[in-house]
């Protein structure tokens, strides 16, 4: 069995801001033109400031329509997997800011009837990340996962779906909030048919 | 910060409910007695098991023993008697008392045990004046222990209840407690306004209500622990004292100080003002890192926590914390913290750094728990205390309740903490079992005079909140 994929938006930006100096931004986006479906792999690093006073903004993400066949709009599964980590000025007094987000969502169409198999990861220091799976058939209860999950799950009704991942983790220094570490957030997941 | 968190530790450290474990009450020192220490000190128990021509020194021992209880009676008399002073002594501020009837009714069951308990005291002592001959006061002691059984184990059963409260009936009905009371009434009380002053002061009524209370079912377990131990000197197929108390007493002595625990953390995370922006830090203010510091304290004694120099031997008496350990808490806003989820807990390690740079690592426990948010009509019709959104995936979620991650110490901190007259800010590591660090923070390291007379012991503590970069706002 294939995946009909239906929409496709994916998007991640990183900002490092070390004192009063303008901020440094990078992105990502598909555009709607020509990269829908298409793989996507980047890797947006900015640091910003110096010395103690640095702070370093990192976005990782690679995301897949596995085997996506543009003739019939057809997939095999649906895979993607987004690492963001804050590394914090080692001067506890710096001002610094950092941002770092990332939102992915797979949609695919169901005509009939299907299992798919769903695994998940998050590795998080908080709950600010989250895998879910959208639509009509869990629209009682959609499946979030913040932690791990591996399962098989039954779509029994027809209509649009959505493998969706997203986070941001927002840091302003100094903030005696952080836990005195590197913020880290990582997710993964992979979705395929199982009939 | 470090001035309000030694007059915190330091109101706690001289409750009177460590002596009452300890020495005046029930001379129990966890892991540090076997039950041939606590039998020779048992009263009613001294004319049991007795040939009829007893040793010549029997009948001066049998006075001393006697005159012990009664000193150690007559103190938590006193200590109950200044407690009642201290809470007349304190006004509050909310104009309404929440639950106030129920609250009185509660008392006067308590007051009704203690008279019940001074009687069978005074039953005991007369044994002990009695010059009658000792078949006959051996008899007494036995007639009297089957009645303590009998009527003063279901007052220790009642004051759990009265204390934590009960759901009855099949709609779950609520039968509120002492501590449900009394955690309305104190959040209510600081929503009219706190500052340092105000809220030590809710903070030490609340101990006081609850050691009050706590002295109370103490001396009836006093009074059951003697019954036990003449039963069983009597027939040794019956439990004797110290198992009534670490399969008995001391489980529910533990649900009830958590219970206490409890309310004392709902009021700080009702308390701590929420970011108002979401990049703002969640700080915790001292009064609040202050009452939890004592609460710490206070907790640590009512289980007879371990001291420097306690010896390690294990045998029939339950675990105890240390009091003169390093304690703390990691504050966190969502439902989980570093992959664990409330109800988690396991073996973990603050690992000290002194100011030499030595690294000083001390066991203990991480706890997680999540402790709701109690929101109510304030009187401007706004709802206070609902909670805070957090900002997970591409959705800001309501939360009811904050995380918190507790570190309880299994093992006491080196003598040495203690040299330093002053407090010492030390930097602290929160690590798991395998070294894995969570969080670094400072924590405050000062000595405190626990027993009388003395030295004092080294304490240390710290509170840390933990936003890990999460977008965060008050509701």
């Amino acid at each position: 069995m294939k995946l009909r994929v239906s929409t496709d938006n994916r998007a991640g930006a990183v900002t490092a801001k070390a004192g009063k100096a303008d901020a440094r931004d990078s992105n990502y986006n598909i555009d709607p033109g020509s990269g829908r479906y298409r793989k996507v792999t980047r890797t947006l690093s900015e640091t910003a400031g110096s010395a103690g006073g640095q702070i370093t903004v990192t976005l990782e993400t690679s995301s897949d329509f596995v085997g996506f066949q543009s003739a019939n709009y057809e997939c095999d599964s649906l895979t993607f997997k987004s690492v963001g980590v804050i590394k914090l000025p080692q001067d506890g007094a710096a001002q610094a800011l950092g941002v770092v987000q990332d939102s992915i969502s797979m949609g695919f169409r169901v005509e009939k009837a299907c299992k798919v198999r769903l695994t998940a990861t998050v590795l998080s220091d908080m709950d600010v990340a989250e895998v879910r799976l959208d639509g009509p058939a869990f629209a009682a209860k959609p499946v979030r996962v913040f932690d791990d999950f591996e399962d098989t799950l039954v779509i029994d009704k027809p209509g649009e779906y959505y493998l969706k991942g997203a986070y941001q983790l927002n840091v302003r220094t100094p903030n005696t909030s952080l836990g005195g570490r590197p913020i880290s957030v990582e997710m993964q997941a992979t979705l395929t048919p199982a009939d | 910060m470090i001035e309000t968190i030694v007059i915190f530790v330091g109101k706690a450290a001289a409750s009177a409910v460590f002596d009452a474990i300890k020495d005046k009450v029930l001379g129990i020192e966890v892991q540090e007695v076997s039950l041939s220490d606590w039998g020779k000190t048992a009263v009613l128990a001294i004319f049991a098991g007795q040939s009829l021509r007893p040793e010549l020194s029997f009948e001066k021992k049998a006075e001393i023993r006697f005159k012990d209880l009664e000193n150690q009676i007559k103190e938590v008399k006193q200590d109950i008697a200044d407690l009642k002073a201290d809470m007349r002594a304190f006004e509050w501020k909310v104009e309404s008392r929440f639950y106030e009837e129920r609250e009185e009714t509660l008392w006067q069951d308590m007051l009704s045990l203690d008279s019940t308990l001074d009687s069978y005291f005074t039953q005991a002592e007369s044994i002990g004046r009695s010059k009658a001959p000792l078949a006959d006061l051996r008899r007494r002691a036995y007639d009297l222990s089957n009645s303590i059984v009998t009527n003063v184990r279901s007052g220790v059963l009642n004051t759990r209840t009265r204390l934590l409260g009960e759901d009855v009936g099949t709609g779950k009905e609520r039968v509120r407690g002492f501590l449900e009371i009394w955690r309305e009434q104190a959040l209510r009380d600081a929503d009219m306004g706190w500052d340092s002053e105000r809220l030590a002061k809710i903070y030490s009524l609340l101990e006081a209500k609850f050691t009050r209370a706590l002295l109370i079912q103490l001396k009836a377990v006093r009074l059951l622990m003697e019954a036990y131990e003449t039963l069983h000197t009597e027939d040794p197929s019956e439990r004797d004292a110290l198992d009534y108390y670490a399969k008995d007493f001391h489980p529910m002595l533990k649900r009830e100080v958590e219970g206490f625990r409890d309310i004392i953390e709902s009021l700080a995370v009702n308390l701590i003002p929420l970011p108002t922006g979401t990049m703002l830090p969640l700080n915790v203010p001292p009064d609040i890192v202050g009452m939890l510091a004592g609460l710490d304290m206070f907790t640590g004694q009512a289980l007879g926590g371990k001291l420097p120099g306690a010896s390690a031997q294990t045998g029939r008496l339950p675990e105890a914390p240390a009091v003169a350990g390093c304690w703390g808490r990691v504050i966190v806003p969502g439902t989980r913290w570093i992959r664990r989820a409330p109800g988690s807990k396991e073996a973990a390690q603050a690992v000290i750094t002194t100011p030499g740079g030595q690294k000083v690592s001390s066991a203990g426990t991480l706890e997680v728990r999540a402790v709701k948010y109690t929101p109510y009509d304030g009187k401007d019709g706004r709802k206070l205390h609902q909670g805070y959104q957090i900002q997970v995936g591409n959705e800001p979620r309501d939360m009811n309740a904050m995380l918190l991650a507790h570190f309880t110490p299994s093992a006491v901190l080196p003598q040495d903490f203690a040299a330093s007259e002053k407090p010492q800010t030390l930097d602290l590591a929160l690590a798991d079992q395998s070294g894995d660090v969570l969080a670094q923070t400072k924590a405050l390291v000062l000595p405190v005079n626990v027993v009388e007379k003395k030295p004092a012991v080294p304490y240390g503590t710290f509170t840390m909140s933990f936003t890990g970069g999460a977008a965060l706002r008050g509701k």
